[in-house]
């Protein structure tokens, strides 16, 4: 058995190389140097430790990634507290806490999983993985349901629905803008569901026949005895069933909280009293809309009209806003809002990415005690990515 | 307790001198050997071609810029065209070449054979770096040729987000750059940590790799936030977020605290490698054991961390609150100190040493002396009744001209000439290589010295014209200029000879203790044909000159005879 | 450190420098983080809280960070130096945080005046 001099006479010996220590077992069987450790390393436990080092230094990358977008929201919100009293109430917190619980179970799956890894179970990983992509597609049906509502309402960033001279007369297919929508909030839900559904429902179609592509991997794979392109097409299959299913969850979930959940209506309430409890819901949307016709006197009618036709002034508009006790700059909130969210789902899609790949070597059994290091490296960014959401939920959508 | 390392007896490594196996250049070829290499040495090679060339289209840009200041009003070139050749220059310089220079060259190339190892922790991520770089290079070249860029390479608020040019083409570009500098600087810590060579104990680490693994820990903490601020400079600009502009309750100044949380660490990230090969060559040309190794090595963490609490020292004129500036102008004395302990070391290791005027030593001189002046001035510049006025004047570019060009730059071609042999395997002209270091040292001061004066003047910066009694220290600077690239095109020219017709270079030709000197000239493809053993790397008396290669050997037997200190 | 696989083959039921998590104990973590949501849910509808509701929905926030990254992110097992580095950019994030926020609490009243003008100098038009 072969260990290394390690020049104890010099005090302060380095990390002596295990390599030939472990070797000295040919535990493996295969020879010196196992084939799922690269050439320059020396131990499977040298590489993984390696990764294990490398994907925290880059989940300490992603955390002062997002933390530029943290100061920006803190610095916002520190100096204009009104506008996220004021527009927080446009996001459904039911929807967001579902969504929390949805991301939460995915980290147990994930965790899970790599507990599967670690003990070489290959079916246990397999299903653990693919229950980890489905609460991710759940995660996004339900953002893009979230994200389609307000883009219906042009409740959109600030670039987009406060530029000045246009205002009222969006370019946007005509509609008018925010300003004047989020006081007529009767803005017709079904349509709207409709119109989400479909376009899900053509999403779904979408991938229906991406599920071919697996499928007839799948099958060449068989014939041919080719076990790579079998395994790949297995976890495909897989991994779009998982994402199908995913979507369709996020539907039901949207048709079983949204006629209910939404608040958006109180917002005409709220504006008397920016203190007001903003968990008083249950008021029909047109009531709120004659509530409020009753309580304010004429002239904003008349500038609302004028905003709808688009023929208000800037001043105009600033005025009906202050008669309102709309903060300015109120779009503000939602250029954060969907920069903080759009940057989240845009890693979502990334980990989804990182879990098909591993669900495809998952399948090809590549994973066992040795060699885990993907499934713990994907599964500690896809809990990152988790924790964001844990602190941009209450953010977003809890504090006012 | 231990028995022995297979092949070598004894407790020291020899070199082994009969290379059965072809050299890193020459154990593949072919274009896809290269473009698809995951060696590190190879892409290390791939980063020196790299940034040498944004060094020329850089430098081209400069002498334009100079010769456009040889008198007042227009001499060759529009105003506008003046605005985009600055922002250019200084963009392409500080993005396409310093901050990839040192680590993604000389890094790539030495490090790992530094430590002893086959490669860095990640090598497919190491080529993805140098990729990125290449996406980053293209990008920039984008916005220059669809638009220009006139923002300077800063990207200030409001300026950047309603100028017509393509910024973002170029903020793209380097929020690329960013991503390339972190898989860099990632590799490195990963490498440093967990792949050491047996007996590589964390003070037997040569002191360049101390300073590549500070370098690397401001790469992974600051570029995110570089990364994070040029995305919401694009949507700012892109679909109006508003939260840098003022009319949508917004603050430019934000901005400038996200800009320079990255980039005033960042300039840490260009000089600190330059120390790091600065520490090498002094010890190695003096002969002599560096003094103070742990001040060195601790210095280098100390500055990573330091850079990180200075930031607002760039925006004591611009809006930030007096309280702020007060705080953040005393602690941007601090960094004089770690800066100072290894200038002292320095002097300390070439006090009643055998120096060798080399051309990298010449360099290293060199460095010794610009870096002197740019780091004194930056304390004036650092002291906030001074900035005032101060600030946007010719004495800050020449200030930070002194420390980046002064400082990296020189000690990036004194780390070239010093590793030069084990990259290529040939030696260089040693005259012409010393004679080009004088010329770009004459070079040097006489362009940005003429500018500390003009500063102090009241010449402010970025300016196209400028009163007629200017004129003279103008013509000065920018005959420097003319020498200074007339220096540098000496230099290369060395190299390039060296490569046709140089001479083979032995193992060791400079008598360095440090372990890529022990493998051969090119290193084989996994860098060493023995098991390497970590060892005091500047114990230098151990070296023993052999006439018969015209190099150095390893002589155990001088360790026992010699003092180690 | 220990090389634990020493004494383990390669194979099922073994696992060398893997730390498995037993199933009850991530069972446990996943329905305490669920509740902690239900919590924060519901106070945030139903309890006012006025100015404390930044510092209870935080703090919940982070005792969910914590248990995410205890467990599901294996931190208790992991190297020291590890936890180090994520510390070490929490820190950094801080400092930027903090020395941003306090720059801007020193000029947040001028700016607001400034604000204030442009409203009045509106409403005189």
């Amino acid at each position: 058995m072969t260990t290394v001099t390690d020049h104890s006479h010099h005090g302060d010996a380095g990390k002596p190389s295990v390599g030939h220590e472990h070797d000295a077992h040919g535990g493996h069987g295969h020879g010196d140097h196992p084939d799922f450790v690269a050439h320059h390393f020396d131990t499977p436990e040298q590489q993984f430790d390696a990764g294990k080092l490398g994907i925290w230094l880059f989940l300490v990358t992603e955390i002062l990634f997002f933390s530029g977008l943290f100061v920006a929201y803190t610095i916002y919100r520190t100096v204009h507290p009104e506008i996220f009293e004021y527009a927080h109430q446009f996001l459904n917190k039911y929807l967001g806490a579902i969504n929390t619980g949805v991301l939460l179970f995915s980290s147990l799956t994930m965790a899970w999983g790599v507990r599967c890894a670690q003990l070489g179970k290959r079916w246990g990983l397999v299903n653990c993985l693919g229950l980890t992509l489905f609460c991710a597609a759940v995660f996004l049906g339900v953002k893009t349901f979230e994200y389609a509502e307000k883009y219906e309402k042009r409740l959109l960033w600030s670039g987009s629905f406060v530029s000045a001279p246009d205002l009222g007369k969006e370019a946007w297919g005509g509609k008018p803008a925010a300003h004047v929508l989020h006081v007529n909030m009767e803005s017709d839900h079904a349509t709207l569901n409709k119109r989400v559904e479909d376009d899900l429902g053509y999403i779904m179609k979408l991938w229906f026949w991406v599920l071919m592509l697996p499928l007839a991997m799948m099958l060449v794979g068989h014939w041919m005895n080719y076990r790579s392109l079998r395994s790949t097409g297995i976890g495909g299959l897989i991994a779009i069933i998982g994402i199908m299913a995913g979507i369709q969850t996020g539907l039901i979930i949207h048709h079983q909280l949204e006629p209910h959940g939404s608040e958006h209506g109180e917002v005409a309430h709220v504006e008397g009293d920016a203190h007001a409890d903003p968990a008083k819901s249950g008021e029909s949307d047109s009531e709120l809309a004659t509530d409020k016709a009753d309580h304010e006197p004429k002239d904003a009618k008349t500038v609302e009209k004028e905003l709808v036709a688009g023929n208000a002034t800037e001043t105009e508009i600033h005025q009906f806003d202050r008669a309102e006790q709309i903060p300015r700059n109120w779009s503000v909130f939602f250029s954060i809002y969907y920069f903080m969210t759009g940057l989240h789902a845009f890693h979502i899609i990334g980990g989804m990415i990182a879990i098909t790949w591993l669900l495809v070597r998952a399948v090809n059994n590549e994973f066992h005690s040795l060699y885990f290091g993907p499934v713990d490296y994907v599964g500690l960014y896809w809990h990152l990515v988790d924790l964001i959401w844990i602190y941009l939920f209450p953010l977003l959508y809890l504090i006012h | 307790m231990a028995t022995d390392i297979s092949t070598t007896p004894g407790s020291h490594t020899q070199p082994v001198p009969p290379q059965t196996e072809p050299d890193y250049l020459h154990v593949s070829s072919g274009f896809s050997s290269w473009a698809f290499t995951l060696d590190h040495k190879r892409i290390g090679i791939m980063y020196l071609i790299g940034v040498m060339a944004a060094f020329a289209l850089g430098g081209v840009f400069a002498l334009i810029l100079r010769t456009e200041l040889l008198t007042p009003g227009p001499t060759i070139i529009s105003a506008d065209w003046y605005n985009q050749m600055f922002t250019l220059h200084g963009a392409v310089m500080v993005f396409l070449f310093i901050i990839p220079s040192i680590p993604g060259a000389l890094g790539n190339f030495v490090v790992p054979i530094m430590l002893g190892t086959k490669d860095v922790a990640f090598p497919q991520m190491n080529l993805a770096s140098f990729y990125l770089w290449v996406g980053g290079a293209i990008f920039f070249v984008a916005a220059l040729l669809t638009g220009g860029l006139d923002t300077g390479w800063t990207f200030y608020t409001p300026y950047s987000t309603t100028t017509s040019t393509s910024v973002i083409a170029a903020t793209f570009g380097a929020f690329i750059l960013g991503f390339s500098s972190i898989f860099t600087g990632l590799n490195f810590i990963v490498t440093v940590h967990t792949m050491r060579a047996p007996g590589m104990s964390w003070f037997r680490i040569p002191l360049f790799v101390w300073a590549i693994y500070a370098t690397a820990i401001i790469q992974v903490l600051a570029t995110p936030v570089l990364g994070i601020t040029l995305l919401m400079l694009i949507a700012e600009r892109a679909l109006g977020l508003g939260i840098f502009d003022p009319k949508m309750g917004g603050d430019p100044v934000l901005f400038q605290h996200f800009f320079w949380f990255y980039s005033h660490p960042a300039v840490y990230i260009m000089i600190l490698p330059a120390m790091g090969i600065i520490s090498e060559l002094i010890s190695t040309y003096s002969r002599r054991h560096i003094f103070g190794y742990r001040f060195i090595a601790f210095s280098s963490v100390g500055l990573a961390l330091l850079g990180f609490l200075v930031w607002g020292h760039h925006m004591f004129t611009s809006g930030q609150s007096p309280a702020m500036s007060v705080i953040f102008s005393a602690l941007t004395f601090s960094v004089a100190i770690p800066s100072a302990v290894k200038v002292f070391n320095w002097l300390a290791t070439m006090y009643r040493g055998s120096i060798s005027l080399a051309t990298p030593m010449c360099y290293a001189l060199a460095f010794l002396f610009l870096f002197t002046i740019g780091g004194l001035t930056g304390l004036f510049l650092g002291t906030l009744v001074v900035d005032v006025p101060l600030h946007d004047t010719y004495f800050v570019v020449a200030h930070f001209h002194y420390v980046m060009m002064g400082g990296t730059l020189i000690a990036f071609l004194g780390g070239i000439f010093h590793w030069w042999p084990k990259m290529t395997g040939k030696m260089y002209n040693e005259f012409w290589g010393q004679v080009s270091s004088v010329i770009v040292f004459l070079g040097f001061n006489l362009t940005f010295f003429p500018q500390f004066i003009l500063g102090t003047r009241g010449m402010p910066r970025r300016y196209y014209n400028y009163v007629p009694e200017f004129q003279s220290l103008h013509v000065m600077s920018t005959v420097g200029a003319y020498v200074l690239g007339l220096g540098l095109t000496i230099a290369l020219a060395v190299l390039i000879h060296s490569l046709m017709r140089g001479k083979k270079a032995p193992n060791n030709p400079w008598g360095a203790a440090t372990l890529e000197w022990q493998t051969t000239s090119p290193p084989p493809l996994y860098n060493f044909n023995y098991e390497p053993v970590g060892r005091d790397p500047y114990a230098l008396h151990e070296m023993e000159y052999d006439a018969s290669i015209d190099g150095y050997k390893h002589n155990p037997e001088l360790a026992k005879l010699a003092p180690a200190h | 450190m220990a090389h634990s696989h020493h004494d383990e083959g390669h194979g099922h039921g073994h696992h060398g420098f893997a730390h498995v998590m037993p199933v009850p104990l991530l069972l446990t973590v996943f329905f305490v983080l669920l509740g902690l949501t239900w919590v924060t849910t519901w106070v945030s509808a139903n309890v006012p809280l006025g100015s404390y509701e930044l510092i209870v929905s935080m703090g919940i926030a982070s005792v969910k960070a914590g248990l995410v990254m205890a467990f599901f992110m294996h931190m208790i097992h992991e190297k020291p130096f590890n936890i180090a580095i994520v510390f070490f950019s929490l820190v950094f994030v801080a400092l930027f945080v903090g020395f941003t926020l306090h720059d801007k609490f020193e000029y947040k009243d001028q700016e607001t005046e400034a604000v204030y003008d442009q409203i009045r100098l509106e409403q005189a038009k």
